[in-house]
């Protein structure tokens, strides 16, 4: 067989190590450890980075271990699947067992698949201000933000993902011999593995924005070729310009159920909650007038307006029996 | 204003009512926003199964003792000082973002560990799930199992090295057969 790529330690430095790591995860040192720890790297160069691949072994297990038992109970979408009847093999107290979640308040769903390739349509639909995350059988991760309709087709040779409307945030999956498709009315995005945000309401009929990757615009009834976009790069309007990094974390900032907005108009906030909530916002000529900047959680509405009443604004909020919300400022009239 | 939730099992409700505050708490913990909405995130993430399926009394307690043993655990990694950030020689890339990277696990990653976990030692492996899934520190793994603190470390140290080892395995035989 083929040797080892990493530089092999003798099995004592190993033991060793993995003996730090377990320390300093889950017990204290105390000065005369430390001394010891110090001492033991000082010995060659080399521990210094054995441990640290330990330390983030031993990270990555706490993120990655509480998920392992979830993924075994989650709706299986394919009846054969054989999976289900599997018992528990190792964790006797069942405490932790079930669905999985990703985006926190946004119920995960995690579709198995069966293991043959085969072509399947699946149709996700999210509400009011609800998001949702979905990994396809291929290991792509998507995001879908509130209002957001799209339907997934994987075959044998590309992966299509139908965005009807709404916006969505994608991990693709790396996989050069099926290209993946993000269809909107407004266009398409093609890609093989990257992470981007797509955007297709009335407000942004094509927004492509691209964290890492590279992908292909191609906007209906285009005369040009594809557009090519990288990393940090944005489609809008029909044009693309590279954004600053502040600028795509804001625009991502939907996936943490948060918008960020700089110096906008009150109005715009409000229309922002609104969309997210499907509810009637508004605000009166002169509080809409009002600007306001900073990160907002777009699923606490009540917490936004109670802000707003409380801030050095002198704004009002006056609900109706229906639900509608004004907000004016306390010196006009209701 | 903030009504208890009427339904135990409702997690969104959870969510809304204690997502503020928790995150203040935890910044006051880790004197760090961004890290402290990391840490509720993973905090909600592992207790809301539990509270979905109405296995916990106290759904806002559990989560506040889970946010704060993450959040420990955050505060024990920065005192690490042999974990120098331009040391590490890891073939994972270094998460673009935290909290994505943390979310795109792919599956196939998850189902290579679960495989790798199954084959420890029972005890090495009762100590890792209590470590990594109860979040108990070693003292704690120590008096639960009735046995010595130096021998839950060595149990622990044995988990890592062993699945460190099956791991690197697995990844080398993939590349192989590529």
């Amino acid at each position: 067989m083929t040797k080892p790529r990493h530089p092999a330690f003798d099995a004592a430095t190993e033991d060793q190590a993995a003996l730090w790591a377990a320390k300093l995860d889950g017990g204290s040192l105390s000065a005369s450890d430390r001394r010891a720890l110090e001492a033991w790297l000082a010995a060659a160069p080399s521990r210094r980075a054995l441990l640290s691949s330990y330390c983030q072994l031993s990270t990555d297990l706490e993120q990655q271990v509480p998920l392992l038992e979830g993924l075994k109970d989650l709706p299986v979408e394919d009846s054969s699947a054989p999976t289900s009847a599997r018992p528990s093999p190792w964790l006797s107290r069942p405490l932790w067992v079930g669905a999985a979640l990703t985006a926190a308040a946004a119920v995960a769903l995690v579709f198995w698949f069966a293991r043959v390739p085969r072509t399947e349509t699946l149709t996700f639909v999210t509400a009011d201000a609800q998001r949702q995350t979905v990994t396809l059988a291929d290991g792509s991760r998507l995001e879908l933000n509130a209002h957001t309709r799209l339907a997934a087709t994987l075959s044998t040779d590309a992966r299509r993902v139908r965005l009807e409307g709404g916006q969505a945030f994608f991990a693709v999956a790396r996989d050069a011999a099926r290209p993946f498709f993000v269809e909107t009315p407004a266009g398409t995005v093609r890609v093989t593995g990257t992470q981007f945000d797509v955007r297709a309401d009335e407000l942004a009929p094509l927004q492509v924005t691209v964290l890492e990757g590279r992908v292909e615009v191609s906007p209906t009834n285009a005369k040009h070729p594809p557009l090519a976009l990288g990393a940090g790069d944005q489609y809008a309007g029909g044009g693309v310009r590279a954004l600053a990094s502040p600028e795509v974390d804001s625009i991502l900032a939907w996936r943490e159920g948060e918008i960020v907005f700089k110096a906008a108009q009150l109005r715009e906030v409000l229309a922002a909650f609104a969309r997210h909530h499907g509810r009637a916002l508004t605000a009166t000529a002169a509080a809409g007038d009002q600007r306001f900047g900073g990160r907002f959680n777009l699923d606490d509405l009540e917490g936004f307006l109670h802000g707003l009443e409380n801030s050095d604004r002198g704004l009002a909020v006056q609900r109706d029996a229906r639900g509608n919300v004004q907000v004016r400022l306390r010196s006009e009239q209701p | 204003m903030a009504e208890p939730p009427t339904d135990p099992r409702d997690a969104s409700a959870l969510y809304r009512a204690t997502v503020a505050p928790l995150r203040r708490y935890l910044s006051r913990l880790l004197r760090d926003e961004r890290e402290a909405e990391d840490v509720a995130h993973d905090a909600f993430l592992r207790v809301l199964p539990v509270v979905e399926r109405a296995e916990a009394e106290k759904p806002a307690a559990l989560l506040y003792t889970t946010a704060r043993r993450l959040a420990i655990n955050h505060i024990k990694r920065r005192d690490h000082a042999p974990v120098a950030r331009d040391s590490f020689v890891l073939d994972a890339q270094p998460a673009a973002q935290p909290g994505v990277a943390q979310q795109v696990i792919a599956r196939q990653e998850l189902a290579r560990v679960e495989a790798a976990i199954a084959e420890l030692p029972e005890g090495c492996r009762a100590v890792l799930l209590l470590r990594k899934v109860e979040l108990l520190s070693h003292a704690e793994i120590a008096a639960r199992l009735g046995i010595a603190i130096s021998t839950v470390e060595k149990q622990h140290a044995r988990a890592l090295r062993l699945l460190r080892a099956r791991l690197a395995e697995v990844a080398e035989s993939e590349a192989t057969h590529d």
